[in-house]
This record gives C-alpha cells, sequence and structure tokens, in this order.
C-alpha cells in the first residue's frame, strides 16, 4: 500500500485530493501546511509519495530537496488550474516529465 | 420547518483534482451532483439539472449562456473565475449568470453559501467584482453583454461582419483607417476575443447585431 504526504494545497483541491486517493485505496500519512513543514514531517512519516502544489511558486526548492535528501520518495506536483501535472521519479536526481492530469493518470502515477 | 428540496448540481472545470473537490463539497440530502464534465464534455443532462457551476473561460461561458440561463425555470449558473481583474467576470453576470467565485478564494462555505443564494433566486457575487460592475457606465443595449458597446463600435461590427476590411469601413463610416483598427481593438478586448471573426461571430450569435 502506497503512502502519501500531500501538501499545501487550497481547501476545494485538498477535498478533491483526498476523494481521489480514497478511491484509489492510497493511505494518506500526513497532510502539512507550508512547505517547509514538508520536509520536517519527512523522515517522521517516511511516505512513498509526496504530493505538492504545483501552482504555488514555492515548489520547486521543496521538490529538490527531496529528491537529493530522500531520494526513494517520488513527488507529484498537481496544478489545480490546469489540468497539469510534473512528476519527479524515485532515484532520478530531480529529473522530472510533464504529464497531463487526469483522475486516470494521476492514480497511475501514485501506483507505478 | 419546510422540507427543501434537493438541488441537483451540475461541475464542469478541467482540472480533475479541483472538479472532485467541488463535487466532495455537495452534502446531501440538500446538494446532489448532478453530473461533471471537462469543458462541457459531456454537456449537462438538463433535465436533471437546477445549478451549473462552470470554470469561467471564454468558450466555457458561450457554452454555459447557451443553456438558456434567463428562462423561468431554466438552469442557474455560477462562475468559477480564476482571475477577478478579467472583464469576462463582468460580462458574465452581465449577462445572466447568477452566481460567481473567485478560483484562489472558494472554500466549501463560499460555495454551498453561492448554491444556496443562487437556489432562492438571489445572485451571489464576489465583492471586488460587484464594484467594478457598479462602477461600469452602462450604455443602451440588449442583456447580454452588449451594453458594453458604443453605437460605433456596433457599426464597425455590422460593417466586418459583411466582410469590409478597415480601408472599406473607414470610407463608409468617414473614419480614418487608424480610428477604425482602434474600434477593432477596443471590441476585441471588450468581448475578450482573439480576433475579428471570433468578435463578429459572438456578437452575431448573441444578437448585438
Amino acid at each position: 500500500m502506497r503512502r502519501v504526504l500531500i501538501g499545501d494545497f487550497g481547501m476545494i483541491a485538498r477535498m478533491g485530493l483526498r476523494e481521489l486517493l480514497d478511491e484509489q485505496g492510497v493511505e494518506v500519512v500526513a497532510e502539512t501546511g507550508g512547505q517547509g513543514e514538508i520536509i520536517a514531517r519527512l523522515s517522521e512519516v517516511r511516505p512513498d509519495v509526496v504530493l505538492l502544489d504545483l501552482d504555488d511558486p514555492g515548489f520547486a526548492p521543496v521538490a529538490e530537496r527531496i529528491s537529493s535528501t530522500f531520494p526513494a520518495v517520488k513527488v507529484i506536483a498537481c496544478s489545480s488550474e490546469e489540468p497539469f501535472m510534473r512528476i519527479f521519479p524515485p532515484f532520478h536526481h530531480g529529473e522530472s516529465y510533464d504529464s497531463e492530469l487526469s483522475a486516470a493518470l494521476l492514480a497511475l502515477a501514485l501506483k507505478n | 420547518m419546510i422540507e427543501e428540496r434537493p438541488l441537483r448540481v451540475w461541475i464542469d472545470d478541467r482540472n480533475p483534482i479541483f472538479r472532485l473537490g467541488l463535487s466532495a463539497c455537495l452534502e446531501p440530502p440538500r446538494f446532489l451532483v448532478a453530473g461533471e464534465s471537462a469543458g462541457f464534455v459531456p454537456g449537462p443532462d438538463l433535465g436533471r439539472t437546477d445549478i451549473v457551476v462552470f470554470e469561467l473561460d471564454p468558450p466555457g461561458l458561450t457554452t454555459a449562456l447557451r443553456l438558456n440561463p434567463s428562462q423561468e425555470n431554466g438552469v442557474r449558473l455560477v462562475a468559477i473565475a480564476a482571475d477577478p481583474e478579467n472583464d469576462l467576470l463582468v460580462e458574465a453576470v452581465e449577462a445572466g449568470v447568477a452566481g460567481a467565485l473567485l478560483r484562489a478564494e472558494a472554500t466549501p462555505q463560499a460555495l454551498l453559501q453561492c448554491l444556496r443564494s443562487v437556489a432562492a433566486g438571489n445572485g451571489s457575487i464576489p465583492t471586488a467584482v460587484l464594484g467594478r460592475l457598479l462602477a461600469r457606465p452602462r450604455s443602451v443595449g440588449r442583456p447580454g453583454g452588449a451594453g458594453e458597446l458604443t453605437g460605433r463600435e456596433l457599426d464597425v461590427l455590422r460593417l466586418l461582419s459583411k466582410g469590409q476590411n478597415t480601408r472599406q469601413i473607414a470610407e463608409d463610416l468617414s473614419y480614418s483607417e487608424k480610428t477604425v483598427k482602434n474600434i477593432v481593438h477596443d471590441v476585441l478586448v471588450r468581448m475578450n476575443c482573439r480576433n475579428r471573426a471570433q468578435a463578429v461571430a459572438m456578437a452575431t450569435r448573441r444578437g448585438f447585431i
């Protein structure tokens, strides 16, 4: 079972993410407020995947930090405006690829 | 206490997370999800929908207004706008959109309050947008947004729709070509259109010309 940490999202996007993760049977191990809190919680809750808000300009340094300090963690940055996400696969030194965002694609990205 | 009938709400948004979140805000039995779409694909099932909540962009607004929100017992519209400064939101409200929310400020409480207000037959418009609406000079025109176009802008649109170019329009109306270009530019900005063809199409569809 995948363990997911949800970063700082708007209230409605957060509800949408919870619905989606629930449907997929994914366990949400933590929901954090600000981007700074995420790093602090990572070593404690040990998630497999971290979801970040792509619309927040602060996501990039956090994604970079996770990739270097916790290379086994996958980072998925989702926009809640455009149907778009950026995926940082584990053990790829912070390299990323962009993808269309649909419920099915996000579910796939969470599981693989 | 009066039993309130359930309100069936259709949710349209291209972002799946936000769309799912909006649906999740709707608490039964008062609110039911009539269906969901992205960019109005699939189109709302009007027979089973009381309110359509949609993402405000030019094609979304055009499609939403075709659902006949002004008709009695017709569907009521709630627009979710990304940018409060955009004239599209003012146009939407003038064209009969009953409720509006700003994407960045949308919360479950704000959405439900907006839906209740719209269902009761009232409008629900963010204060910032209301201010812009009131501050706006209104000229003569039909409801549907033509009120924002002046007589000479409508004249230019009419000639454009006949296929005339800038020079011909300038000659017909005894303006300089530069004036015609300026008028066309203002029309495009105000109607939120990318080019002359789109402006003519929209003006025709809405019955401005």
